[in-house]
């Protein structure tokens, strides 16, 4: 399936998103490898209790699920939506 | 533990099956052509889709296992929610669009998008049907699992009538009916899921000594050790002698009345000289099959005796007995700074071939549970060893890296209408799994707390959590946990049937076949997908649900995640190179895991010492190994190619 060059809002929407999916992608995973890394080489870190009376296992591990869920909001409020209907018509041509 | 068998859960789990099967005939008129069977016409609301995902992705392993892990061993279980919903970060930054406009039905059509490989197809094929049977193993043997406690049939019956009402779903409506069970029970879990976590807070926590039996759990002592050895009688009850395996350095056995063969077990716990006995629990296999509770037959008739349910606070801070409502960071805060009985098992081989599995109490403080490294899979990261660490790195990696992978999982962007409804969607299956995620850690803990425990089963641990809240909450949760498991096998069986159909016979072998031959086709490869899921599901019985998911991700990641986002993002990337990576990415996966330690010491009850494969976890080696492999192919064989217009090219 190849996009047609004139079909320039559907592809500049396709590189934005991908620039931005992949901006947010890499802040998650340098997230997540800390959280691996720390549970790996330092798991007694873990146990400490920065604030609430609850330990940095939980914080982190929540604030992990929590921040997917807050990039996954950024992503689809700042991703660009492309030209739909001709990339459907494509599909269909190309079959 | 036997369990009873409630009416009220009979009624609902067949009003389920009735309600699924009925919409599946219902939704069949609409899924005659291929369109409508394998991708629902791409017709599907982003957001049905997107609690479908949720649907899909929470499977048995996630509603049973993860909440039993917690319950048995405590936050260890919540790094396995933490991996999995960090995967769809994956999906929804990496996969999610190319893949809504690369594809068609399968996961092989994205991969082959820009080749028109047939090699391309096989291989692909290949690696769906290998992930979603090492997927559907699992999800079977939870079924099996859960059938006993509902239904009381045996395990065989559940993974049958499993087995049939999926058949049933996939031949009728295809990704149809698949679609609408899978929003179905989605919505379900995450409402009842909720319900549950609110009432757990709600009950608070309580200081007991036993399980909701009524039984309070004796403890004797403190004793001498030379009081110990030269005892007789003990607490007024004749000691047991040691002999044929009981060494009572270890293990106390009191005979419950002078003449009987009951008797009451406990475990010797040293500290500074001073010997305590915990009261523990026997179960004893003979070499004819019976089986024995503290040496009773087990039963729940006269002369009869079961193992008592578990799971219970013995210290709360400030020598509170109770503490009322909690809000959900102070339930954490509590918990932290209780003192919580744990159960660990341990067993005892005796001279005439006969065994017996002990299980003793762990009083274990909060701050402990609380903290990574309790469950076995996890324990290494204390040990301070480096293969103990790259094991736990690895199975990490393997999480992250296996939810876009999964090829169920995949196939459910093709059942939207563009690329921003496949976004979209994923961003509600993200909220929904997380959310229910979230939850996980309130039900684990509450059933950790709940004196409903199975000691022998930490897979029933939500639905015996919501039997100590409430009998029709039981009913809820156990009817749900069985759509859990319709769900997840729909749209494995129906991902397997894509790739027989529509990759392997018209894509590889050449097959010319119009859409309504592909889906009769793709329904007779889902009847024989799902009779292989049945038979090993039944094989498979003894399997701890939890490892086998591991390794489908593992496998999964390997064989499919390093092709695809090579594809997205390098132009380099050559047909032989997707091929020769997803091959070598497959078989390197299933070799490792088959000759790991796990492997030999679970499946073929050999030492685990001579296994082959270093690590259990083979995702660090396999992962980047599969990507180099695409890497040196692709670039010995780009000279021999004419450059294909390639999508990444439109990525800027």
């Amino acid at each position: 399936m190849v996009f047609s060059p004139t079909d320039s809002s559907h592809v500049n929407a396709q590189a934005h998103n991908s620039k931005l999916g992949l901006r947010l992608f890499f802040v998650y995973l340098s997230l997540y490898a800390t959280f691996v890394l720390i549970n790996a080489f330092e798991p007694s870190w873990m146990e400490w209790r920065p604030f609430g009376g609850v330990n940095l296992a939980l914080l982190y591990g929540f604030g992990l699920i929590l921040a997917a869920l807050a990039l996954a909001f950024v992503y689809g409020f700042f991703a660009k939506v492309g030209v739909a209907a001709s990339n459907l018509s494509e599909q269909e041509g190309a079959e | 533990m036997i369990h009873e068998v409630s009416p009220l859960a009979v009624t609902l789990f067949f009003a389920f099956v009735a309600a699924t099967v009925g919409l599946s005939f219902y939704l069949g008129r609409k899924a005659t052509s291929s369109e409508g069977y394998f991708a629902a016409h791409g017709q599907i609301p982003w957001a049905i889709n997107g609690i479908a995902f949720a649907g899909d992705y929470l499977s048995a392993a996630s509603f049973l296992g993860i909440c039993g892990m917690i319950a048995a061993y405590g936050y260890d279980g919540f790094l396995y929610s933490i991996g999995y919903l960090a995967g769809w970060i994956v999906a929804l930054f990496v996969i999610a669009e190319p893949m809504k406009r690369l594809g068609k039905f399968t996961f092989a059509d994205a991969l082959d998008s820009t080749f028109d490989s047939r090699g391309i197809k096989l291989v692909a094929g290949i690696s769906t049907l290998v992930v979603s049977i090492f997927y559907l193993i699992p999800q079977m043997v939870g079924a099996g699992a859960l059938i006993q406690p509902l239904l009381g049939l045996p395990h065989w019956a559940g993974v049958v009538i499993v087995g049939c009402v999926v058949m049933v779903i996939v031949v009728t409506a295809g990704m149809v009916s698949t679609t609408w069970v899978q929003f179905l029970k989605g919505s379900l879990l995450v409402i009842f899921s909720l319900v549950l976590a609110a009432m757990v807070l709600n009950r608070g926590l309580e200081v007991r000594g036993g399980g909701i039996d009524g039984h309070e759990f004796e403890t004797l002592g403190p004793f001498s050790e030379s009081e110990l050895q030269s005892a007789t009688v003990l607490d007024g009850r004749t000691m047991m002698p040691d002999g044929n395996g009981w060494d009572r350095n270890k293990w106390v056995r009191l005979l419950d009345l002078p003449g009987s063969s009951s008797f009451t077990l406990f475990s010797v716990t040293s500290d500074e000289g001073q010997l305590t006995l915990y009261e523990a629990q026997a179960l004893t296999k003979t070499t004819d099959g019976t089986k024995l509770v503290d040496g009773l037959p087990m039963g729940d008739s006269d002369g009869e005796r079961l193992l008592r349910p578990v799971g219970h606070i013995s210290k709360l801070p400030g020598g509170e007995t109770k503490t009322g409502p909690l809000g959900p960071i102070e339930f954490f805060r509590v918990v932290q700074d209780s003192e919580i009985v744990l159960w660990g098992s341990d067993t005892i081989k005796h001279d005439d071939g006969s065994s017996t599995t002990t299980y003793f109490q762990k009083p274990t403080n909060g701050s402990r549970i609380l903290r990574p490294g309790e469950h076995p899979i996890f324990a290494g990261i204390r040990s301070g060893k480096t293969k103990d660490r790259i094991e736990f790195i690895s199975l990490m990696l393997a999480l992250f890296c296996g939810t876009a992978s999964l090829p169920h999982i995949l196939i459910r962007y093709y059942t939207v209408k563009d690329e921003a409804a496949a976004r979209k969607s994923t961003i509600v299956g993200i909220a929904s799994i997380g959310f229910f995620y979230v939850l996980t850690l309130y039900l684990g803990l509450g059933a950790m707390t709940s004196g409903a425990l199975d000691i022998q089963d930490t897979n029933m641990a939500a639905p015996l959590l919501a039997k100590s809240l409430s009998p029709a909450l039981f009913a809820i949760i156990s009817a749900i946990a069985f759509t859990t498991v319709l769900g997840t096998v729909s749209g494995l069986i129906l991902a397997s049937s894509g790739a027989v159909a529509h990759d392997l016979l018209v894509g590889f072998f050449g097959m010319k076949l119009t859409g309504n031959q592909q889906v009769r086709i793709a329904k007779f490869a889902a009847l024989v997908v799902g009779a292989i899921a049945i038979v090993l599901g039944i094989v498979f019985q003894k399997m701890n649900v939890t490892f086998l998911v591991g390794w489908a991700f593992s496998i999964a990641a390997s064989a499919n995640l390093p092709s695809l986002v090579m594809l997205l993002f390098w132009s380099g990337t050559t047909k032989q190179g997707i091929i020769a990576s997803v091959f070598v990415g497959m078989t390197s996966s299933l070799l490792w895991v088959l000759l790991s330690a796990d492997a030999f010491q679970k499946v073929y009850g050999l030492p685990a010492e001579s296994a082959i494969a270093p690590l259990s976890q083979p995702g660090i080696v396999t992962i980047p190994l599969a990507f180099i492999t695409l890497i040196v192919v692709s670039l010995i064989t780009r000279k021999a190619n004419v450059k294909p217009t390639h999508e990444a090219s439109s990525r800027g």
